[in-house]
């Protein structure tokens, strides 16, 4: 308690502020005391009390016009002063160039680099959402209780009768939407069909999200209901790229899935929420819907103002309740729940982006102590300077803040400098923002947000006076009278207790220095370890896009399924072409369609209770295409059509969760997709890690194309060398097969498996660069103090040489001092470090958080490091010569 | 300064009679005024008032320092004293006010010989 009075207090007299009220008391009294001697003075004189105290009076004059203006005197002072000490620091530091360019580029890198990974913080965890009622829009989900595994709230996994219940009975949510996503065909007036992501929704969704058309009307209730219109909402971006931002779009027919569609709106620019969608479509729950069975929705509310998110939460767990008496066989275990929205959209890069700042916080701290140790040493040269001033009556605190304000301003250049990095370096973070936070808001104004500018200043404030204090207050402390003496050598205590901080300084640097690195080391040993997963296919060579037929020209699944082989042998006829294969969901897409199976033989589970198997339709080519090896019994082949029957091929891990013992090969999978199937299974193929490397492999269930359509397909090539040179002549080949059928997102296979890996990616390279800033800060650090701690004990040195010390020993003086600051360092920064391994558990893969080889290696490294530092300045001191040093030189 | 208002040249004088009354020894307030008006010979009236402003002007210039002490008659009072700066000002002042009453005397001589 005491010593945050005793902080106040400093402050206050920093700014100036204390000083005004003892100013106003001390003004009273001795105007005060000089009336009363007047007084005095005038009744010796013979006048009478009171006609004394009056003359007295009048002769002062006005006393609350004097104290005003004695009182201005004082007042104008703070910001007077300010500028003269912002004139006197900025001469002085230009008398020091070298210095001051040391100082602003070691602040301004670690300054700038602090607001690049804040500026993508402030973006996707603190800055406001761009919607009116941000914080009122929650997510809404179903959780089964039965999963461990959180829910995914933004993965289609809600019943459409259940969401209705949810809607009509939640008192607290204003408004809530659902919706779904589909890949869809658009032709207008016979141009060439787009590929476009379409959603359905609810018509509030628009209403939850606050949202307003750029051209026209959204769709409202009345048009949500089965037979109504065939109406759409265009995005601004489909807008402007199809139909060139026409103003007359509204009004016109477009032809979807061989449909005619009414566009009666285009969106805001930025509108959107989870993945970019082209167009808004109301969903028309029909009747067989509303009750049928089948989780594929994702939906959003919005709190009535005032409700709060435990009270829409507890409503909804409480119609969760009422859905499992009235559909008990469908919603048993089933519960609901309401989440952020920011929550939902942000996922688990929380953790990672704060650790990121943490990092880069550990960075700018050692820069501040590197800095303070350079102002250290221009305080020794500065002695005399000071002890002069102090002598011609400057006080103490005057020259303290004089000196202060020269420590901030060097930070604030260096914060102006860092600022411009900073734009520079957001640009290069984008990867760092999640999808679903990109999608809403954009990163290209970060620089100019003002809580980014906000951050900057205050740490440019904070890191002068953190740098600064220190060496300040050892300025003044010296004993003036000695270090004029003295000439301002030093060698006095002021010094010496200037050395003792020093080499706290060097010791706190070492330590932080450790924690950046063992951080950044378990960091690249997860990404090493992710490297090192077997993603069960081999991605290298393989180009994929995505065909979507048109609905109504292919009314059935045999239409569907020969246009889908005739653009597979086409390709495939392709030269240089190796194989090709056609899949429903391609692997790291985040898409899946899971279905909930029993085995045959085995105790048949409802289905809420069921495991979930991930079901994909493919080619019999597309295991040779992906380069996903078989591990047992056959894939499929062209004997596998409809009315064959019914095979699947499944992963290793479903046949392991089933099999562990014998062969899965034989058994018969059941489940319920449109109808009830019982599908045998003919192989087992590797396990693929669909969601990313450090995500566990999902229970796949594989079915031939022929028996198990699907009107969207991703195409994969398998061709040797690059395969982008693919990509035309593919999309000619399309061409030729059907002139209408759109070609979208044709991209290698390792650019989908790079983006999986690209957050992770970059956090590593981030932490490993920061991890080497730190590094190279600390050892600088060392070599100055020691090149400083050479220098102060020539003497002391010069003697022992006399004495008959060889370099040998000289060496082993320096050298033993910097191993001695590392250790100390090092000791201190590896407790440190186990603490924040700690804290990024969740962020590591493959590498336990107090992994003993990483903190060796560091804690060898570093040491290593030191020493070297220490060794250079080292070999300075064996070239002391003893007979100038005893000449007194 | 060839344009000083009349106003700064007295402000100016005072503060450094102010210096030159605190050059004797440390004083308080009342002490100061009373110097100021003995050395006059009473020719000289300071608003007493308007000693306190320039007091604290000449402490915030660094010229002076002050702490509490007790005065004759045994009552506490702030005394003022000089600093280093301030006698090295009030030598400047000084060599300034000579040059200056020069001036001044050369230019009314003139007037008288015409």
């Amino acid at each position: 308690m005491r010593s945050r009075q005793r902080l106040r207090d400093f402050i206050a007299v920093l700014l100036g502020f204390r000083r005004k009220n003892d100013m106003d008391s001390r003004l009273r009294q001795e105007i005060a005391f000089h009336i009363d001697m007047a007084t005095e003075q005038k009744m010796h004189r013979g006048m009478a009390p009171d006609e004394a105290r009056r003359t007295a009076l009048v002769e002062f004059g006005g006393r609350e016009q004097w104290r005003e203006s004695a009182r201005d005197e004082v007042r104008s002072r703070p910001l007077e002063e300010l500028l003269h000490d912002a004139r006197y620091a900025l001469r002085s530091l230009r008398r020091a160039p070298a210095f001051t360019a040391a100082a602003i580029a070691t602040l301004a890198l670690s300054i700038g680099a602090t607001t690049s990974i804040f500026s993508v913080v402030n973006a996707v965890l603190l800055r406001r959402l761009p919607y009116p009622n941000a914080d009122r829009i929650v997510a809404l989900c179903e959780k089964n209780l039965t999963k461990l595994e959180q829910p995914v709230c933004g993965v289609g996994s809600l019943n459409p009768g259940n969401f209705l219940a949810w809607h009509d009975r939640v008192s607290s949510l204003e408004a809530s939407a659902a919706f779904v996503e589909q890949r869809v065909a658009i032709t207008a007036n016979g141009a060439d069909p787009i590929a476009a992501q379409s959603r359905f929704t609810t018509a509030e969704i628009f209403k939850v999200l606050g949202a307003r058309p750029s051209l026209g009307r959204f769709f409202t209730v009345d048009e949500d209901r089965p037979g109504g219109p065939n109406v759409l909402v265009l995005s601004h971006a489909l807008w402007q790229q199809h139909f060139g931002g026409d103003p007359g779009i509204v009004g016109r027919q477009l032809r979807m899935n061989e449909n005619e569609y009414t566009v009666i709106g285009v969106t805001a620019a930025d509108f959107g929420l989870y993945d970019p969608v082209d167009v808004w479509i109301p969903i028309r729950f029909t009747a067989a819907q509303r009750s049928a069975p089948g989780r594929f929705l994702r939906a959003v509310g919005l709190l009535k103002p005032g409700a709060s998110l435990e009270e829409a939460d507890r409503e909804l767990k409480r119609v969760a309740l009422e859905r499992q008496r009235e559909l008990p066989a469908f919603n048993t275990n089933m519960t609901a729940l309401a989440r952020p929205l920011r929550q939902q959209l942000v996922g688990n890069s929380e953790r990672a982006l704060w650790t990121l700042l943490a990092a880069v916080g550990f960075l700018l701290l050692i820069a501040c102590a590197n800095v303070a140790n350079l102002l250290l040493a221009r305080a020794a040269d500065r002695g005399r300077e000071v002890a002069v001033r102090i002598s011609l009556g400057a006080s103490p605190t005057r020259i303290m803040r004089q000196l202060l304000t020269e420590s901030v301003l060097l930070s604030v250049i260096a914060a102006a400098i860092g600022l411009v990095i900073a734009v520079k370096g957001t640009e290069a973070l984008v990867a760092l923002v999640p999808s679903g936070i990109s999608t809403v808001q954009s990163l290209a104004d970060v620089s100019v947000e003002w809580r980014v500018l906000a951050f900057t200043g205050l740490v440019a404030i904070g890191t002068g006076l953190l740098f600064g204090v220190a060496p300040a207050r050892q300025a003044v402390k010296g004993d003036v009278q000695e270090t004029l003496k003295e000439g301002g050598r030093g060698g006095s205590g002021a010094s010496r207790s200037s050395a003792r901080l020093r080499s706290a300084l060097v010791v706190a640097e070492m330590s932080l220095a450790l924690v950046l690195l063992t951080s950044a080391g378990l960091m690249v040993r997860s990404f090493a370890a992710l490297e090192q997963v077997d993603l069960g296919f081999r991605p290298e060579g393989v180009l994929t896009a995505r065909l979507t037929l048109p609905f109504r020209k292919y009314t059935n699944d045999t239409a569907v399924v020969r246009l889908f082989q005739a653009a597979e042998s086409r390709v495939a006829a392709m030269p240089g072409v190796k194989a090709v294969g056609l899949i429903s969901y391609l692997p790291l897409t985040g898409m899946r369609a899971v279905q909930g199976f029993n085995v045959e033989g085995r105790p048949t589970l409802d289905m809420s209770a069921a495991p979930g198997g991930d079901m994909r339709a493919v080619t019999p080519n597309y295991f040779a295409a992906m380069g996903i090896p078989l591990r047992e019994g056959r894939g499929f082949t062209e004997m596998d059509r409809m009315g064959t029957p019914d095979v699947a091929v499944v992963s290793q891990s479903l046949a392991r969760a089933f099999w562990p013992d014998s062969s899965a090969v034989g058994h018969y999978l059941l489940y319920e997709w449109d109808r009830p199937e019982r599908v045998r299974i003919v192989g087992v193929a590797a396990d693929v890690h669909d969601d990313g490397p450090d995500k566990e492999a999902y229970m796949e269930i594989y079915r031939p194309l022929t028996q198990f359509p699907y009107n969207s397909m991703a195409l994969v090539v398998r061709g040797g060398g690059d395969p982008t040179r693919y990509a035309q002549p593919v999309r000619a080949a399309i061409r030729e097969v059907d002139r209408d059928l759109p070609l979208a997102t044709v991209e290698p296979m390792t650019s989908l498996v790079s983006r999986a890996m690209g957050t992770t990616r970059l956090s590593t390279v981030l932490f490993g660069l920061f991890g080497i800033l730190g590094l190279v800060l600390a050892a600088i650090g060392i070599y100055g103090v020691m090149t400083y701690t050479v220098q102060q004990r020539r003497q002391e040195i010069g003697i022992r040489v006399a004495l008959g010390a060889s370099p040998r020993d000289v060496l082993r003086l320096v050298v033993w001092r910097g191993a001695m600051l590392s250790l100390a360092g090092i000791a201190i920064g590896l407790v440190g470090a186990l603490i924040a391994s700690g804290l990024m558990r969740n962020l590591l893969f493959g590498v336990p958080p107090h992994d003993a080889p990483t903190f060796l290696a560091i804690a060898v490294a570093l040491a290593c490091v030191g020493v070297l530092a220490a060794y250079v300045p080292g070999l300075k001191a064996t070239r002391v010569d003893p007979v100038a040093v005893l000449r007194g030189e | 300064m060839p344009t000083a208002s009349r106003d700064e040249l007295l402000q100016g004088t005072l503060d450094m009679l102010v210096l030159k009354a605190l050059q004797l020894g440390p004083m308080h307030g009342w002490g100061i005024s009373e110097r100021l008006e003995h050395g006059s010979k009473r020719v000289l009236q300071v608003g007493q008032g308007s000693l306190y402003p320039a007091l604290y002007r000449l402490e915030r210039q660094g010229f002076i320092a002050s702490e509490w002490g007790a005065s004759d008659n045994n009552r506490r009072a702030r005394y003022y004293q000089l600093t280093p700066a301030g006698r090295a000002r009030l030598v400047k002042e000084r060599q300034a006010w000579n040059r200056m009453s020069r001036a001044v005397e050369l230019i009314l001589a003139m007037g008288a010989a015409d």
